[in-house]
C-alpha cells in the first residue's frame, strides 16, 4: 500500500507520516511539496491514497484534486488542513475528496477518516 | 467592512493547548504568564482575509523555536537546523490561525504563513483583538490577534 503525503511544510509532512504510523498504517509513504509535484507523483506511482494540505504555493490541494478528477483519475484523496469549516468541507466533497481532517488532529481522527477509504486496498 | 470580533484569552489558550498537545508534546502544560517579555526572537504570522480579516501572530524565543522544531520533527534538539525553525513555527501559527478563523464569521480564507526573526510589521491590522501570554516548559509564548478596525465589538468565546 502506498500513501502520498502532500504538504509544503517538511515538518508537517513528518507529523502526518508519524500520525499515520501511530494510526496503524504501515504503508510506503511518498512525499510531495505542492499540488503540482503531487500530480507528477500520482501519475508515476499510483498511490492508494493522497493526503494533502489545502493551502500550498504553486498549486493548492484543491487545484490538484480538480486536475486529477478532470483527467478522470479517481485516486482516493483526503485533505489534512488547518481549515475545517463547513464551507471548506463542502468544497472538498464537491471536488471529489473522500474526507477532510482538520489540524490539529489525532491518530484516531486519521484512522476514522482513512479506514473506510483504504478498506479495499488492505 | 470587516467587523472586529474579539477573541478572549481563554479561547486562545485553549487553541494553543490543543495545538501544542497534538503537535509538540502530548502532555504539554501551558500556564498563564503574568509578566511577559517585551521582545521575542521569532514571530510567525498568518493572515485571514474575507468576511473576517485579521492577522494572527505567534512569538517565541529561540529556545522555544528550537524545542518545538525538535519535537515536531521527533529529533533531538542538537539535530535541529535553523532552516527548519521557520517551517515549524509557520505550521504552528497556521494551525492556531485556522482554529481562530473557524470561530469567526465566514467565509474567509487563510493565507500562507510568514516567519521572521524579531518582529513582523502588521500595519494593515493595527487593532489588537485578542492576546494570550503563556508559559510552556518554563519559556514564554505569545499569541496576538490583530484586526484592521475597531468596531463593532463582540466577544467570541
Amino acid at each position: 500500500m502506498k500513501i502520498l503525503v502532500v504538504d509544503d511544510s517538511k515538518v508537517m509532512r513528518q507529523i502526518v507520516i508519524r500520525t499515520l504510523r501511530q494510526a496503524g498504517y504501515a504503508a510506503t509513504v511518498l512525499e510531495a511539496a505542492d499540488g503540482r509535484e503531487a500530480l507528477g507523483t500520482i501519475r508515476a506511482e499510483s498511490p492508494d491514497l493522497v493526503l494533502s494540505d489545502w493551502n500550498m504555493p504553486e498549486m493548492s490541494g484543491l487545484e490538484c484534486l480538480q486536475s486529477l478528477r478532470g483527467s478522470g483519475d479517481g485516486t482516493p484523496f483526503g485533505f489534512v488542513t488547518s481549515e475545517g469549516s463547513e464551507e471548506m468541507r463542502a468544497l472538498a466533497t464537491g471536488a471529489g475528496a473522500a474526507f477532510l481532517v482538520a489540524k490539529p488532529f489525532t491518530p484516531e481522527a486519521f484512522a476514522d477518516a482513512i479506514s473506510g477509504v483504504l478498506a479495499g486496498a488492505l | 467592512m470587516t467587523a472586529l470580533v474579539r477573541t478572549d484569552s481563554e479561547t486562545l489558550l485553549s487553541i494553543l493547548e490543543e495545538t501544542w498537545t497534538s503537535f509538540v508534546e502530548a502532555d504539554s502544560v501551558l500556564l498563564p504568564l503574568i509578566d511577559p517579555p517585551d521582545h521575542y526572537d521569532w514571530t510567525a504570522a498568518v493572515e485571514v482575509d474575507g468576511a473576517w480579516t485579521a492577522v494572527i501572530l505567534l512569538s517565541v524565543d529561540h529556545a522555544v523555536a528550537r524545542a518545538v522544531t525538535a519535537a515536531m520533527l521527533a529529533v533531538p534538539e542538537p539535530e535541529v537546523v535553523e532552516d527548519d525553525m521557520p517551517d515549524a513555527l509557520g505550521e504552528l501559527v497556521n494551525v492556531v490561525g485556522g482554529a481562530v478563523k473557524s470561530l469567526m464569521p465566514g467565509p474567509s480564507s487563510l493565507g500562507l504563513p510568514l516567519v521572521a526573526r524579531g518582529r513582523l510589521s502588521v500595519a494593515a491590522a493595527p487593532v489588537e483583538a485578542g492576546r494570550a501570554e503563556i508559559l510552556w516548559s518554563g519559556q514564554p509564548v505569545r499569541v496576538v490577534v490583530r484586526v484592521p478596525f475597531t468596531e463593532p465589538e463582540e466577544a467570541v468565546s
